[in-house]
């Protein structure tokens, strides 16, 4: 009997001290998305803290919607306030540059961003010497005298799987030595362990004018990658410089090997419709590399990367998509937009390419009407 | 090499045993009854026990970071011990034991955590850190090696019952498992947010983290069915952390906590 009781005793106090404890309140504080009327592109930079907005010139800037998503329970406030501010509509006319802080549900986490409104035009000719950022990967920019854009790429990504050592281990780098100046160049990669069983084993190095969506990068990694900006001029040529170096075996999304298979890089630029300023193609615009989205009116794009390692020259004609022509006056207003992306793999969306595969951009130019 | 030596301890421990009985029964019956009876003179048992444990590895008090337990499995953990007890005094009701125990310490769980701090390596040796909110499994499979010292009281014919410390090797060890629906927030509160959701799953595997050597208390008590077949459970937990010192992606230290229950040959 002395046992039972024993025995009651040492289990009744296990159990006790298992006890599940009250819920701790949420410690996360940050600006997950930022969406709203009008904006045509948002780009976030997690670790700089930094939102940049952008809209179509002529917008009233005065009552600009600004939707956070935030993590559960965390508040966000603009640090000073501008009159006229009803959130969530913001007065930018004043001050392009604002600073809000977001606070978490316990109070102990902080995080202040600053979000800038811009006005600009998409510039036409992209040498790639610039970098707005070197750590912990590399983010490119283009610049003309309207303002500033970054380039996007899936870094953001890659950082996921750990794989990168430095900024140069990156699928995506800014390299010294270009046609002229410095140029990029795009590296298809092994995510590793973490990669294969979400099966992403490889990662292929691109660059497009859009935004990566790292919240979704997991669940959706094609829908992460949104590609365009809105295009008020008719492009007609895209030309450029490129060398290419074929990765040696081609893999599928389970990494197994594809037989009788070659890897080839992509370059392509894609002039769409937009029904409305927050719509844009993302990496299913050629559906299993097969399709092509029906909002296309017009596209320029390599056959195929030849296997060089001279700088090669390349012009591509914009041509007539889906049968659609391009409507003038709906060009002037902004309803179309335009993406231009490079890959190292071109099959890399659907996570089939060749580790190792290289391909190298430098001067590309928009040759508009 | 580690799963060999275990195989090897646990072959010569049966042997042990089987040789044992089956000695007793043979052409040396004499002798080795003669062993036993100097044995019982000089307050000496000999026992034989198998069994399994069954328990969890835990944090203790559950960190507020766990929110929910949605499974649990203990695997089928099985243990062997050949121990020795030496009963002092003239009414034999108090003794010393000391065993060597093959130990496996097993479970499976799910858990619902929130904010959890978490790391895992790259094959390159890089790193992804930050905060889980969402499901997580976790496997743990330990073999230890474990040498039990355990004061006894007999209070009757029947029951007797056993309280001491215990000493463990780790010979073998696998700490891992993945995390399932949920998001990440890497590299930290600040940081970004990344959704997992269906098939999407990341792993982990802590097993090179582990400690090698663990110690405890050992509680239980046996009862004698029949002249030589005692049945026992006993209670062990762990009082050290599972893992190094260095190890700081678990914020909370795991003991384990396991209740073995099986049954003995006493010569």
């Amino acid at each position: 009997m002395k046992l039972k009781h024993l025995f009651i005793g040492l289990i009744s106090l296990l159990s006790v001290s298992s006890c599940i404890q009250d819920e701790a309140l949420n410690v996360e504080a940050a600006i997950d998305d930022c969406t709203g009327a009008n904006i045509q592109l948002a780009n976030i930079d997690v670790t700089r803290k930094e939102i940049e907005i952008y809209v179509l010139d002529g917008t009233d800037i005065s009552k600009q919607e600004l939707i956070f998503s935030l993590p559960k329970g965390a508040s966000i406030q603009a640090d000073e306030k501008e009159p006229g501010d009803e959130p969530p509509f913001y007065n930018f006319s004043n001050k392009l540059i604002r600073k809000f802080t977001v606070i978490s549900e316990d109070g102990n986490t902080q995080a202040t961003y600053i979000v800038r409104i811009n006005k600009m035009e998409l510039p036409t000719h992209y040498s790639f010497e610039n970098l707005r950022a070197t750590t912990p990967f590399h983010i490119f920019y283009v610049t003309n005298e309207s303002g500033i854009m970054q380039w996007a790429s899936g870094n953001p990504g890659y950082n996921l799987s750990g794989m990168a050592r430095n900024e140069m281990e990156y699928p995506t780098v800014q390299m010294p030595i270009g046609k002229t100046g410095r140029c990029l160049k795009l590296t298809t990669r092994s995510t590793g362990s973490f990669g294969a069983p979400l099966g992403m084993p490889i990662a292929a190095g691109n660059l497009f004018i859009g935004s990566f969506d790292v919240q979704n990068a997991v669940l959706a990694p094609r829908q992460a990658t949104k590609f365009g900006f809105p295009f008020t001029k008719l492009p007609v040529r895209m030309t450029g410089w490129y060398k290419y170096k074929r990765g040696a075996t081609m893999t599928d999304e389970n990494n197994n090997t594809i037989p009788n298979s070659t890897d080839t890089g992509d370059i392509y630029a894609v002039l769409y419709e937009a029904p409305t300023s927050d719509f844009s193609l993302d990496g299913d615009l050629f559906p299993n590399g097969q399709g092509i989205d029906e909002h296309i009116v017009s596209m320029a794009r390599i056959e195929k990367t030849i296997e060089t390692d001279e700088w090669t020259y390349f012009d591509l004609p914009f041509t007539s998509q889906n049968g659609k022509t391009i409507d003038k006056e709906g060009l002037r207003n902004g309803k179309y937009k335009l993406a231009i992306v490079f890959s190292s793999s071109i099959m890399g969306a659907y996570f089939q390419g060749a580790v190792g595969s290289e391909l190298w951009i430098d001067e590309v130019e928009i040759i508009c009407e | 090499m580690k799963k060999y030596i275990f195989t090897f301890a646990i072959a010569g421990l049966v042997s042990i045993g089987v040789s044992f009985a089956q000695t007793s029964e043979n052409q040396l019956q004499k002798k080795e009854y003669k062993g036993l009876i100097w044995s019982a003179l000089h307050g000496l048992d000999y026992e034989f026990k198998a069994g399994v444990n069954i328990g969890g590895t835990s944090p203790l008090p559950l960190p507020q970071e766990i929110r929910s337990l949605d499974y649990y499995s203990p695997g089928l953990a099985i243990t062997l011990e050949g121990s020795a007890t030496k009963w002092l005094g003239e009414k034999r009701e108090w003794g010393v034991s000391v065993g060597l125990r093959l130990d496996s310490k097993q479970m499976t769980t799910r858990a619902t955590v929130k904010n959890y701090g978490m790391e895992i390596f790259s094959d390159t040796g890089g790193k992804i850190q930050g905060l889980w909110t969402g499901g997580v499994k976790t496997k743990a499979k330990l073999a230890y090696l474990t040498i039990p010292i355990l004061a006894n009281y007999q209070i009757n014919d029947r029951w007797k019952v056993v309280l001491g410390p215990y000493l463990s090797y780790m010979m073998d060890g696998d700490f891992s498992g993945n995390v399932y629906e949920g998001h990440l927030r890497t590299p930290d509160a600040t940081g970004s947010k990344v959704n997992f959701a269906g098939d999407n799953i990341a792993t982990y595997d802590f097993s090179n983290e582990l400690r090698k050597f663990q110690w405890g208390l050992q509680a239980g008590g046996s009862w004698k069915a029949y002249k030589h077949l005692t049945v026992h459970a006993d209670l062990t937990w762990g009082l050290n952390d599972i893992f190094q010192k260095d190890f700081k992606t678990i914020t909370f230290a795991m003991y384990p906590i396991y209740m073995n229950l099986g049954f003995g040959y006493q010569f």
